[in-house]
């Protein structure tokens, strides 16, 4: 039933795959240095998508509970997402009590965490270029499904 | 010293004895060395699936009902031809997860820590799955750092986090300390679980329910040993019907009968005593994170064995040593799971189990003995990273023992470590251990000393950097380099305006004292959080204390307690202030100047003049007063502010000095100093003077004696390096140099001393091409590391290390 309904959302929403390549494609961008302020609402937007066409990552987000909240000292990312009820909302403002907030440095110190050959958060910590206030566990999942899309299209 | 057999009497080096008698030695260890590390998932998996079913249960019996489960159900398995029975891991070479710990950092880097730069480690899609999916997100708000921070969310864990100030073990660790087996060796640990019975019926009626729930969790995590050695009974069986090969369907027979009464019963024998204790370290490892477990005083604990074997005729030379090298091996099969940043500041290191040798009994008496040499050989023979093994010396050891332990070092040019039995028995005595079970020290981890299996010594609670309190002290509270104008302190004042060293002085030990007090506080936090969610009931079965007390170790129920704070950058922070007193108390630059010219690095002209006058202050490592008197200043000064501070269970702070590859790391990320370091260089290791400072090996060893041990009770590591022998070096002569000048050091109340003997061009070529050398071994600060396994940053500080002529007793200049 459950693949039979995921097969029928994709049939629905042909736009979807198109829209998966132009993220892709966008996302392959931030990570070369440019619009590197965009990265964090393209990475999430391509989440979305991935949540819903491709079971076996939608596996990470079943049962899980989750609120984030990602900025950087410059001003210009600001975006909080919440994990409930087996998907993923995102906003760009403030949410309430996330499980994790975390301010980089800049833009590219984001980048450079979610895909760098090891998203290890230590080594920003020790070269200054994040912060962070909550339980680092939540941080170290979504850097994983970060990863994992990193690896899976963009090799 | 006991009589030894005139085989062994004869010639102590047992060269008789190697790789052509013991084929099977050489076998196991190329089997160990060129296999890879592998995560292993085991006991995560079946921890976290008992742990889900049982929460409702009383921590205590939860703990230890998943530490049964764990060692009941995971794999009996035989990956190798050993003739000892069990593994740590699932793995020839495995790095367990840990997901209470720090298991769960390398999240973000499951699927790539099998090909990552530093110390890769093997995972499977399929385990990284299992981790992703079941494991992990069970205990996403349950790992005690997460734990402490929802509950406590102490202030100094900020601090903490930002891991320039100091590290807490406890976010990751207590481990490091020593069991006591010899419990399991004389009565079995059916015997220990008999006693706990009998306990728990003399409490019935009563309302002591904790103690009784304690007793009850000791027996049933105690029980899992005992169910992981009768699978591996069961396997041995098993196996020996399916294999061809005789010798190893013999082996298998053996594996069976031993497995099916050790270490539940008593062994009889040489090979079932070595058994029993390897089984005992793992169900140990099952429990608590493989980090410094160590295995004690192991010449002791099997001597008695050897002997009434090889009295009966029943065990021979070359059989003690095969079986003594299977259990280094064994006790070897694992290594640590870190993030790869990790590997930046902790790079190369193994678990570090500590085996330490020879010294004196509890009576004061001479303790070498057959076993002891045997162990030497096994260690010159395999020249492995771990265990850790360490010889204690006493003069009562005599001068065969002693160049025998200065040969292995020279044929290893790296193991064991040389330690001072008079220095170190006083200075744990001064610790209130009494005599006979200070007398019975082993080393713990890389370099701390503990009264074997009495002593619950978390040796390695905290991990301070002494420069960052020289810089709070410089910047007035700040760190400009790393936070800029925010107030990571207190304003101790501007330094500019001090009018003389000791206003300076004065800034710098208030500085001190504000960082360590965070540090011990936040350890504390961390203590009480382990006492509600981590119990230790298999360890205390295995202690000396806990039965008695009706405690687990946790709540302080070891016969003795401490927790251990080491030091980065001792040498580095001692010259800065010798600089800054030399420079001021000489009229070279004013306290402002001195700021300027550290605060920019020493950029310009005027800034690079103000250096070579502060280089020039005399250095710690010679004998000059000023040096000698800041040194012992510092020295003095922690041991107080620690000794002032009982930890949760009732022991008291010891300040130690050894640094693993922290001086490295840290200083490759830390900023310049007072001394004339510059910014992003590596730090002093151990309690060593700093790199080429000191012209005279003699100087430094005496400098380093006359630090008071008594004020460093948690240990220290001097490293000194050695030109190797050349084609033309006389051996003989060049081991007995050796020798005298340890004596000579520990005559100077030396209390511990490694050696790597390589010349600078050595390591270079080992740097330049790793695969050429691919075990080569050296003494990092405090444990055994292989040369390829360390980062860039320790390697060149390695490189760097003064390397002294041994016969001049002089520096080799550095090309």
């Amino acid at each position: 039933m459950a693949i039979f309904k995921t097969f029928l959302q994709y049939l629905l929403h042909p736009g979807k795959s198109l829209r998966k390549r132009t993220l892709l494609k966008q996302l392959d961008d931030c990570i070369s240095g440019k619009a590197t302020e965009k990265i964090l609402e393209v990475l999430l937007e391509l989440m979305s998508i991935m949540f819903l066409i491709d079971k076996s990552y939608r596996k990470n987000i079943i049962g899980f509970n989750g609120k984030y909240r990602i900025q950087d000292q410059t001003g210009a990312v600001d975006v909080s997402f919440q994990f409930a009820s087996n998907k993923m909302t995102w906003q760009k403002a403030a949410i309430p009590n996330p499980n994790i907030a975390v301010n980089f440095k800049d833009p590219e110190s984001i980048c450079s965490f979610l895909f760098s050959a090891n998203p290890d958060i230590l080594n920003f910590v020790l070269h200054n270029k994040v912060s962070y206030a909550g339980n680092l566990n939540y941080l170290f999942k979504f850097a994983f499904m970060a990863k994992h899309l990193q690896l899976e299209f963009l090799g | 010293m006991t009589q030894l057999i005139p085989e062994i009497e004869k010639d102590v080096s047992l060269q008789k004895y190697g790789f052509n008698t013991c084929p099977l030695l050489q076998e196991l260890k190329t089997e160990l060395q060129n296999a890879k590390s592998e995560v292993c998932i085991e006991r995560a998996v079946l921890m976290t699936n008992y742990l889900k079913a049982h929460e409702a249960e009383p921590v205590a019996m939860q703990r230890a009902g998943a530490v049964r489960y764990y060692l009941a159900n995971r794999k009996a398995q035989f990956l190798d031809q050993s003739r000892l029975a069990g593994n740590s891991t699932s793995k020839i070479l495995g790095a367990p997860v840990y997901p209470e710990f720090l298991g769960l950092s390398i999240w973000p880097e499951l699927e790539t820590i099998s090909t990552r730069k530093a110390n890769p480690q093997q995972l499977s899609k399929a385990d990284a799955d299992t981790l992703n999916l079941d494991v992990y997100p069970y205990w996403m708000d349950k790992t005690i750092l997460e734990q402490t921070r929802a509950e406590k969310n102490p202030a100094p864990l900020k601090l903490m986090e930002m891991m320039v100030y100091f590290l807490n073990g406890k976010a990751s660790v207590i481990s490091h300390t020593t069991p006591f087996y010899g419990d399991v060796l004389s009565k079995g640990i059916n015997g220990i679980i008999r006693e706990a019975d009998a306990k728990i019926a003399a409490l019935k009626g009563s309302s002591a329910n904790d103690q009784i729930l304690f007793y009850q969790s000791m027996q049933t995590a105690l029980q899992g040993i005992i169910d992981y050695a009768q699978n591996l009974a069961k396997a041995a069986a098993t196996e020996s019907e399916k294999t061809k090969d005789a010798k190893q369907k013999q082996n298998l027979l053996e594996i069976q009968k031993i497995c099916e009464k050790v270490p539940a019963n008593p062994p009889s024998t040489f090979r079932e005593a070595a058994n029993a204790i390897l089984l005992c370290h793992i169900g140990v490892l099952a429990e608590n994170a493989n980090m410094a477990i160590n295995l004690g005083r192991l010449d002791q604990l099997l001597y008695p064995f050897f002997k009434n074997d090889f009295d009966k005729g029943i065990l021979t030379i070359q059989d003690a040593l095969e079986i003594t090298g299977c259990l280094l091996l064994k006790i070897g099969d694992n290594t640590n799971l870190v993030p790869e940043t990790s590997e930046q500041l902790f790079g190369g290191a193994g678990s570090v189990p500590a085996v330490t040798l020879g010294g004196v009994d509890s009576e004061g008496a001479d303790a070498i003995n057959d076993m002891t040499y045997l162990l030497l050989r096994a260690v010159e023979l395999l020249e492995i990273r771990d265990p850790n093994v360490n010889a204690r010396y006493h003069p009562l050891n005599g001068e065969t023992y002693r160049k025998r332990v200065s040969e292995v070092i020279v044929n290893t040019k790296a193991i064991p470590a040389f330690y001072n039995d008079e220095t170190c028995i006083d200075t744990l005595e001064n610790q209130g251990v009494k005599t006979e079970d200070a007398r019975d020290y082993a080393i713990i981890g890389c370099v701390e000393l503990g009264s074997a299996g009495r002593e619950y010594s978390s040796s390695s609670s905290i991990l301070l950097n002494l420069t960052a309190a020289m810089d709070l002290a410089l910047y007035n509270g700040r760190r400009p380099y790393i936070t800029g104008d925010q107030l990571i302190s207190f304003p101790s004042g501007d330094p500019a305006k001090f009018q003389n060293f000791d206003e300076f002085k004065d800034a710098f030990y208030k500085q001190l004292q504000w960082l360590l007090t965070q540090a011990v506080d936040l350890n504390e936090i961390f203590g009480h959080m382990y006492q509600k969610y981590l119990p230790t009931p298999l360890l205390s079965g295995l202690f000396h204390g806990p039965m008695e007390a009706g405690k687990d170790l946790i709540f302080g129920g070891a016969k003795y307690n401490s927790s251990g704070v080491t030091h980065i950058g001792f040498a580095d922070v001692t010259d800065s202030l010798n600089s800054i007193q030399y420079v001021l108390e000489n009229k070279m630059a004013t306290l402002g100047e001195i700021v300027q010219a550290v605060q920019n690095n020493f950029s310009s002209k005027t800034e690079k003049d103000i250096q070579k006058k502060l280089k020039a202050a005399p250095k710690y490592g010679t004998e000059d007063a000023m040096a000698v008197q800041n040194s012992k200043e510092l020295v003095q000064f922690l041991y107080e502010a620690y000794q002032a501070r009982t930890n949760y269970r009732g022991g008291k702070y010891r300040s130690a000095f050894w640094t693993m590859t922290n001086h490295a790391g840290l200083g490759k990320i830390g900023w310049a100093l007072p001394s004339g370091h510059d910014a992003n260089t590596v730090f002093s290791s151990g309690i060593t003077p700093s790199s080429q400072n000191t012209e005279s090996l003699t100087a430094a060893f005496n400098a380093v004696g006359k630090l008071d041990s008594r004020h460093i009770p948690g240990g220290y590591a001097l490293n000194i390096k050695y030109s190797p022998l050349t084609s033309t070096t006389d051996k003989d002569k060049f081991v007995t140099q050796f020798s005298n000048l340890v004596a000579g050091y520990f005559m100077n109340k030396g209390m511990q001393v490694q050696f790597n003997i390589y010349s600078y061009d050595d390591l270079k070529k080992a740097k330049k091409n790793p695969e050429k050398y691919p075990n080569l071994l050296v003494r990092v600060s405090g444990y055994s590391a292989y040369f390829k396994d360390l980062n860039e940053a320790m390697q060149d500080e390695l490189i760097t290390r003064t390397q002294y002529d041994i016969f001049t007793q002089q520096a080799v200049p550095l090309t």
